[in-house]
Parts: C-alpha cells; structure tokens; sequence
C-alpha cells in the first residue's frame, strides 16, 4: 500500500481541471463533502449543498 | 474527483447507490451524453447478511429518494436493483473509467465486487474502494492490504480512499509506502 497526501493526486490534474470535488468519509456526520482546491483550501458541504 | 479526472472517465460504475449522492458526484462531473454512470444497490434486504452499521443504511437508502434524482442528468443514470453478488459483467467489460467500490462490506462480497470491479475498469481507469482504515470494518483494511501485495494501490492519507489504476502507477515521488 502506498500513501499519499490528497493534495499530491490534485497536483497530477491540469489547472484548468483544478477545482476538484473530494468526497470524505463520514456515515451520519458533517461534513458528506469536502471540496479542495489545488490549493489546498477546501470547503465542506453536506450531500444536498454546494452541487 | 481528481481520480475522475486523472482517469479521464467518460463513465463510471458504482457499487452501493446508498443515498445517490456519491452517484450525484460523479454523474455532475462526467461529460457525455448517455449512460455516465451505472450504479447498483439492493432491491430489498431480504436474505442479506451485513457487516457493520450497512444493515441500517441499506434499510435508510431504500426508504429515502436518491440524490441523483434531483439531478437534470438523471436520465443518464443507470439503477440497477440487485444483490451484487449475482451481477453478471457480460457486456460491461472494460466499460467504466471509474468503478468505485462501496456496497455490501462483508468479505464475501467485497471479494465479489472487487473481482468484479477489475472486469469492469476500462485499461486506463481507475477502481476507487471507500473504508479502507475504517474500524467497523477491518476485514475491508485487510483484504486492501493483502491486495496490495499484487497490485499497486494507493491509499488517499486522512480518507477512507484507497485506489488503482491498472496498468500504470504515479511517479515514484509521489507518496511513501506506507506500513500495513
């Protein structure tokens, strides 16, 4: 198994393709959804926001 | 999603519909015209064993409307009702740039649907598998690891995500082995 930071795999995506939708895990918690930038920022959503 | 585009999936594959928002997900991100994604979930829990917590979330995804359906895209969504453990890939083979692999955790069917997972990913996709380190499943982290005795997977630190990509791997200064 190889380990690698989430911000390594936005790295391989081409800029114009950088704003990156990131699902983490959560079951029955906050936030369903984590949107990060290639950046690094990120932005966290409940399943039925932010589409 | 990065893996979605990495991948450069025209159409995905899901095991485990559950609310439809992971489906959502991918159906917002695809770009096409038809059948992006094939998602598959169960039609009622008769007959089912579960691992876990899924028996409740089974019962919750089929009482509740999925997310998908909210979607203006949502005809281009393929449900498909079955136990995965009966699912025939004939005709699906190498169809999919992602198959993301979240259904049933117990062993015999993560067995099951990571076999069927490697027939269905297209050769420059990838297979996504979500709860790896989850503790409410170990068996799930160990079948990771031992498959990662055979193929190169990667696992997404602080996720549950770990993923393949057949026939290729990310360079090798990207990530460290990590100790199993």
């Amino acid at each position: 198994m190889i380990a690698i930071r989430p911000n390594q795999i936005f790295a391989l995506v081409k800029p114009s393709e950088d704003a990156c939708w990131f699902q983490i895990p959560t079951r029955g918690g906050s936030p369903d959804i984590r949107v990060i930038d290639s950046g690094g920022a990120s932005q966290d959503f409940k399943s039925t926001e932010g589409f | 999603m990065a893996l979605l585009k990495i991948s450069r999936a025209q159409r995905a594959f899901e095991f485990g519909t559950y609310t439809g928002a992971t489906t959502r997900l991918l159906l917002e991100n695809l770009h096409g015209t038809q059948n992006l994604v094939t998602t598959l979930d169960l039609p009622s829990l008769d007959g089912i064993e579960f691992e876990g917590g899924d028996l409740r979330l089974a019962a919750e995804s089929l009482d509740g409307e999925r997310e998908y359906r909210r979607s203006a895209k949502q005809k281009q969504v393929k449900q498909l009702l079955m136990d995965s453990m009966t699912f025939e890939v004939s005709g699906y083979e190498e169809s999919f740039g992602l198959v993301f692999v979240d259904g049933n955790h117990k062993l015999e069917y993560l067995r099951c649907d990571s076999d069927n997972a490697f027939e269905l990913v297209a050769n420059d996709g990838c297979i996504a598998w979500h709860d790896y380190g989850n503790p409410e499943f170990p068996e799930l982290t160990d079948f990771l690891n031992d498959l990662s005795s055979r193929h190169v997977l990667y696992h997404v630190e602080e996720t549950m995500l770990c993923f393949y990509l057949p026939g290729r791997s990310l360079p090798e200064s990207i990530g460290r082995k990590a100790k199993n």
